[in-house]
């Protein structure tokens, strides 16, 4: 409760903090408010746990949950002030939707009524659907604003029915209620929630808004989108899964291998086409959400950690990716792979931590990228998901393939030399993550006790 | 739960409430699938969050249960921050490209 009152707090003064002249302080601010919550999440041990009646519980893997969306919202927000180099001087209003939106992340993480599910997943979801807007006078940007509202709105009407067909059932919003009418209502119920959820996942029946929305939105936000977002959306699905198993029928697990096959196939397959990186990305972001639902099958609260310590990799990687393409996109105005080119030779630092990102995306061995797909297509084969996992394996070959052609292109020669600069704290914080993504590579034990 | 079922349940059995609601859904469901105009389109998605709406009160009267109307009004607060978040952007794109045709959404393609 004190993270998400501290966070309260910062939100609404960097918003004031937006009326001064002086601009410069509005992000350090920011940046503290969210430390400081972050540092509350890890320290406090018992000092107002359980809040609303019970109604959210911050505790094991919701804590981890909320620290990581904190810190990948920590590496993101120094990056708005590239907001002011091209003339958008409201940075003060992005950042505090942003922060704003981190409540709505942690709701959405850590409730145990659905009342809070739906109110957090909307808290993020509107704050969201602003920053896709950030730049008002691009219209691709517009188009990405309005695409994410009509869908996301359109999503989270789903997602209410299916909490209203809910409590039809059980005259409660609690998980863990009693069930009164039914049982097929109820799966009815679950499956629709579920569907809610799988919008802002992306997963594959629900993820056709997710390349146009990544594409048009500027990056900074993407990145958010890609990570927090994410993150959020997985907490709840883990969150719902994990009260409710109890309730829930054996088709529904049926349906959730279906759904992770479909995504694992259909977003590798269009991965291979994109000519744009934003989309390749955003594509194998799907795949990712893929793979990271295959540690959802035989879910006990023993193997959070895998599933956890997929996110992590998955999320500092696509930050570094996103964060990388933002510096490509601003040199040179568009982001086909024809862009990366030569972009070894332009900056080499961003060509090395983009192929580190790139690799860990991939599943390549010795970062942090492989390690999760061991542990989740581990889990999945000793549940005796064979077929699964081998179709999982095969497409995670494949996907190499998309990823290692931008790297070969990174890598080669261009006709023209430039030399482009980054500043030191972006590349103190792009460092960071890219050894973050090794260190957790090599020595997963680290990570790994830390998740248990 | 104690069966104190309000008279009117009697009258109009519960079974109807949510048949309505559910209909108003895949009312609301159909039109933001088909229509063109974004205006409608947004209406048809205020629609499905109405049909909860319907579904959580009259439930929550079934029940006796409070719960139900108190996550209405959360509902309708979180409506009305989203009509004018929706709104503000339709506003915006309008300014850029003076029409409200869902049509004109295609720049983005891969």
């Amino acid at each position: 409760m004190l993270s998400i009152a501290i966070l309260t707090i910062t939100a609404t003064l960097v918003l004031f903090l937006g009326f001064s002249k002086n601009r410069d302080l509005i992000l350090p601010f920011s940046a503290a408010g969210v430390g400081v919550a972050a540092l509350c999440l890890l320290t406090n041990q018992s000092l107002w746990n359980e809040w609303f009646m019970n109604m959210m519980n911050i505790s094991g893997p919701s804590k981890a949950f909320s620290v990581l969306i904190l810190g990948l919202s920590l590496c993101i927000i120094p990056f708005i002030n590239e907001f002011r180099r091209r003339g958008t001087e409201e940075i003060a209003d992005f950042s505090g939707l942003l922060i704003f939106s981190l409540i709505g992340g942690i709701m959405m993480v850590s409730y145990s009524d659905l009342m809070i599910l739906f109110l957090g997943l909307e808290i993020l979801s509107i704050a969201m659907y602003i920053l896709a807007g950030a730049d008002r006078k691009r219209l691709n940007s517009n188009e990405a604003s309005l695409k994410y509202f009509i869908l996301g709105a359109f999503a989270s009407a789903i997602l209410l029915f299916g909490i209203a067909l809910f409590y039809a059932c059980t005259a409660s919003f609690r998980l863990d209620a009693e069930v009164l009418q039914n049982s097929t209502l109820l799966n009815l119920s679950f499956l629709i929630i579920f569907s809610g959820l799988a919008f802002k996942i992306a997963l594959v029946p629900f993820h056709f808004w997710a390349p146009d929305v990544y594409q048009g939105t500027p990056t900074i936000f993407t990145a958010t989108m890609a990570t927090i977002v994410k993150v959020s959306a997985f907490g709840a699905l883990f969150q719902f899964i994990s009260l409710c198993n109890h309730h829930m029928t054996e088709w529904i697990y049926w349906l959730l291998s279906l759904i992770a096959l479909t995504t694992i196939v259909f977003s590798n397959i269009l991965a291979l086409q994109q000519k744009s990186v934003k989309r390749m990305l955003a594509y194998s972001g799907i795949s990712q959400a893929g793979f990271i639902l295959i540690g959802f099958l035989n879910l006990s609260p023993e193997k959070s950690w895998s599933i956890l310590y997929y996110l992590f990799a998955y999320s500092t990687a696509s930050l570094v990716c996103f964060l990388v393409v933002h510096f490509v996109e601003e040199k040179s105005f568009n982001d086909d792979h024809s862009s990366f080119r030569g972009l070894y030779f332009n900056n080499p630092f961003l060509a090395i931590v983009m192929s580190i990102a790139l690799i860990s995306l991939g599943g390549g061995p010795l970062t942090a990228g492989f390690m999760a797909k061991l542990f989740v297509l581990n889990n999945a084969a000793i549940a005796g998901n064979i077929a699964l996992v081998v179709f999982a394996l095969i497409f995670a070959v494949l996907s190499l393939y998309y990823y290692f052609r931008l790297i070969n292109q990174m890598f080669s020669h261009s006709n023209e030399i430039k030399s482009w600069s980054i500043e030191y704290p972006y590349a103190g914080i792009l460092t960071v993550l890219s050894i973050g993504t090794i260190i957790a590579g090599i020595l997963p034990n680290i990570l790994v006790d830390l998740l248990k | 739960m104690e069966n104190s079922t309000p008279e009117i349940f009697s009258a109009i059995p519960l079974t109807y409430y949510i048949l309505l609601s559910t209909a108003l859904f895949v009312v609301g469901l159909i039109g933001v699938m088909t229509r063109k105009n974004i205006i409608i389109v947004f209406m048809c998605i205020e629609m499905m969050l109405n049909a909860a709406n319907l579904m959580l009160t009259s439930t929550s009267a079934y029940y006796g249960n409070s719960g139900g109307q108190i996550m209405v009004f959360f509902t309708m607060a979180v409506a009305a921050a989203e009509v004018a978040v929706g709104l503000a952007i339709i506003v915006m794109v309008y300014k850029n490209l003076k029409t409200t045709h869902i049509d004109i959404f295609n720049k983005l393609k891969g």
